[in-house]
């Protein structure tokens, strides 16, 4: 990390281009996805099936910044494969409920079976996480690549705190 | 060779850097974070407050943690697997830069507390080798160099004070602080506006507050906060004779039989480097200055500097107490408070000090400080605080989503904060673990954590008082956190100033008894905290320090 802030800082300093890839590449946008992303943005789905004017995760970009929470070093090894193994889990609970993956579960079987896990140590522990994450892809400043066009703030006539960081100032 | 060579930018540093600076003598600063200026301060929730930039990654430096298991047995755990972090602003001017600038200064009691209160079993109170009217001069030393805003009024436990008022106007204020009043005067409280190191308007060659609404954990992007950097380094690099390091670890510490002699850092490169100086000055924030003395070991002092009795690191204090919130809805409020509840980027300003002493059981207990402000306005963490229901379930779908969003714009928390005496016991203390080492290879700092169950008790009685004033202001769902977890940005202890040795290892000026030229300047030589944040002591004792070592100087004891 001290490297990846140094790089940052070095761009502010000489505005070299040999950085731009490496500032540009966060959040990026996801079209494509793949296990066990798709797993995890049908549950975020399912936990903030819009309402109420919020906008939906997937126009925050929450999967697209999840990807990237997983490359990050500020996060700790430990609560990525946290994050990912949940899915694993989360199926095999599907299994002895349903006799079939998470995904492919009807509506209200989802949601039957999320009620479940939240009584649970572990999935109330992962559920939170997910929302953790989707709230971060939902505030954060729009340079992370989330949070489009301000959209989550909006939702919530939020005014960010002034200087907001220019894309060279991100911490990574 | 320097003059003075100074471990660390903060609070505890800064103020002998610009003193000795601006007396000519020639001066090093070695700050192991980086070299921020306004310019690198954003309001970034991601950065600052989500992925804590400002402090190491723990796989990189972290501590061992020792806390008491079911059996009560004390456990050690790595900071890397708990994500307990210790750290806190590891940059130049420290975590000054990140402070809300609460200032409070102690009371005259706060210096004798073994001789004005009564003994509690367990733990280790002793008096300060000072009083209040040895630290006042540069209380007000503070208010003037670093800039402190606020408004004096008489109340029962108002401090002596050479100036009448403070210098700076208090900064703008929401129109909750009025209400506050309000329910203090029917409840017969004395509200006392906030002393905060922000200043109002451009002073100080500084500019003024921007209200921008992220003071707390942020770092100031005008300089309006007081911190260490803005409000003193500044101005001592522009003597010409101070040089500030920053990114170098100082790792070690050489001395002979009777003086330091030389220290070794790494730099930004991890190449190992050595300095010499006349004088060294040592405030890397109470862990670290005595992990680094304890690291120091040599034929003079086998168990680490300065340690020949086993004092350093001993009767490590945080400070106690908690916190708590109540939310202020506007189905319950008429509709001009409503309009100006959501308010943003004014201070609240007020506290409350009616218990820093209280009568119980025919003894005076030493109570402490409230502190009153509205919750944080980050707003991840704002949204998390909504997951639960009143049962402790999580919630999602509609129902979540209706409770952020009347939590955002229907209502708003109004919070305070529980400042007590953190006892010092035989539990609490620093040590180093020679297993463990930090990406240089060096033994990192082990913190046994112990707190006395007095603590708690004072917390609670404080905490009830808050609730009075959010139930008589008209909150509700009013909830308090009054616990024993140590809040590692008030952190204190580990090297007292005492009358010998072996009890205690500095002196009354904060010179080690043990060598002639090294001093302790951080929150390190605090035997106890007083009821209040700790920032205006420490920078007010390094003020008063400076001047001490600049009467050696005077007298060419260097």
């Amino acid at each position: 990390m001290k490297r990846r802030k140094f790089i940052a800082y070095s761009v502010v300093l000489f505005s070299s281009t040999v950085f731009a890839k490496e500032i540009n590449s966060y959040a990026l946008h996801v079209t494509i996805l793949k296990e066990p992303y798709q797993t995890i943005s049908q549950v975020i789905d399912d936990l903030f099936t819009p309402s109420v004017g919020m906008p939906s995760p997937h126009s925050l970009n929450v999967v697209g910044f999840l990807k990237a929470v997983m490359r990050d070093k500020r996060v700790t090894k430990e609560r990525k494969e946290f994050i990912l193994n949940g899915v694993e889990w989360l199926n095999q609970t599907a299994q002895n409920h349903y006799i079939k993956n998470y995904i492919v579960l009807s509506s209200d079987q989802r949601q039957e079976l999320l009620k479940k896990i939240s009584q649970k140590q572990w999935g109330d522990n992962w559920l939170w996480y997910l929302m953790n994450y989707t709230f971060e892809a939902m505030f954060s400043d729009p340079v992370y690549g989330a949070n489009i066009d301000k959209i989550g703030w909006q939702w919530l006539e939020y005014k960010p705190g002034l200087p907001q960081p220019p894309k060279v100032n991100r911490y990574v | 060779m320097y003059d003075v060579c100074i471990i660390g930018s903060g609070a505890g540093g800064a103020p002998i850097a610009y003193e000795l600076s601006r007396a000519g003598k020639k001066v090093l600063v070695l700050e192991k974070g980086r070299y921020y200026t306004e310019k690198d301060f954003f309001k970034d929730e991601l950065a600052v407050s989500r992925r804590d930039i400002y402090t190491p990654p723990l796989d990189e430096q972290q501590h061992v943690i020792e806390t008491r298991n079911n059996d009560g047995e004390w456990e050690a755990i790595e900071g890397r697997k708990s994500g307990w972090n210790f750290w806190n602003g590891s940059m130049v001017g420290g975590s000054s830069n990140l402070m809300s600038g609460y200032f409070h200064r102690m009371k005259p009691n706060d210096f004798q507390p073994a001789s004005v209160y009564p003994k509690i079993e367990g733990a280790n109170v002793v008096d300060w080798m000072i009083e209040y009217k040895d630290l006042e001069p540069y209380y007000d030393k503070v208010e003037k160099v670093v800039g402190v805003s606020g408004h004096v009024v008489q109340h029962p436990f108002l401090e002596p004070r050479s100036s009448a008022e403070y210098p700076f106007k208090p900064t703008w204020e929401h129109p909750i602080a009025f209400w506050f009043d309000a329910a203090c005067k029917k409840l017969g409280f004395y509200s006392i506006p906030t002393a905060r190191a922000v200043l109002p308007y451009d002073a100080l060659e500084r500019k003024g507050c921007s209200y921008s609404n992220f003071c707390g954990s942020y770092g100031c992007a005008t300089g309006a906060k007081g911190n260490a950097r803005s409000a003193l380094l500044d101005k001592a690099l522009k003597t010409g004779n101070c040089t500030i390091l920053s990114d170098s670890f100082v790792y070690k510490i050489e001395s002979d039989e009777k003086k330091a002699t030389k220290i070794y850092y790494y730099n930004e490169d991890n190449q190992s480097l050595h300095v010499e100086a006349k004088l060294f000055v040592v405030a890397a924030q109470a862990v670290e200055s005595s992990r680094l003395l304890l690291n120091s070991k040599n034929s003079y002092f086998p168990n680490g500097l300065l340690n020949n009795y086993g004092q350093v690191g001993k009767n490590l204090i945080f400070s106690a107490g908690g916190n708590g919130e109540g939310r202020l809805r506007f189905e319950d409020l008429p509709k001009e408070k409503q309009d100006v509840l959501l308010l943003r980027g004014a201070f609240v300003n007020r506290s409350l000090q009616d218990w820093y002493e209280y009568e119980q059981d025919g003894q005076t207990i030493k109570g402490g400080t409230i502190d009153f402000l509205f919750e944080h306005a980050n707003p991840t963490s704002r949204a998390l605080a909504e997951v639960y229901d009143n049962d402790s379930n999580l919630i999602w779908g509609e129902k979540l989503q209706q409770k952020i969003k009347y939590a955002f714009m229907r209502s708003r928390k109004f919070s305070f904060e529980v400042f007590n005496d953190w006892l010092p016991t035989d539990d609490c203390f620093v040590t180093i673990d020679e297993d463990v080492k930090d990406k240089w290879g060096i033994p990192v700092g082990k913190i046994r954590l112990n707190s006395h169950k007095h603590d708690i008790e004072v917390g609670k009685v404080l905490a009830g008082k808050a609730v009075q004033v959010l139930k008589e202001m008209g909150a509700v769902e009013i909830s308090t956190n009054i616990s024993s977890a140590p809040p590692p940005n008030l952190v204190a202890g580990g090297c007292r100033f005492g009358y010998n040795e072996r009890n205690s290892v500095l002196d009354r000026n904060c010179k080690a008894h043990a060598l002639d030229n090294l001093y302790v300047t951080d929150a390190s030589f605090m035997p106890t905290g007083g009821s209040v944040p700790y920032t205006w002591t420490i920078y007010a004792n390094s003020f008063r320090v400076a001047d001490e070592i600049l009467k050696r100087f005077d007298n060419k004891e260097f």
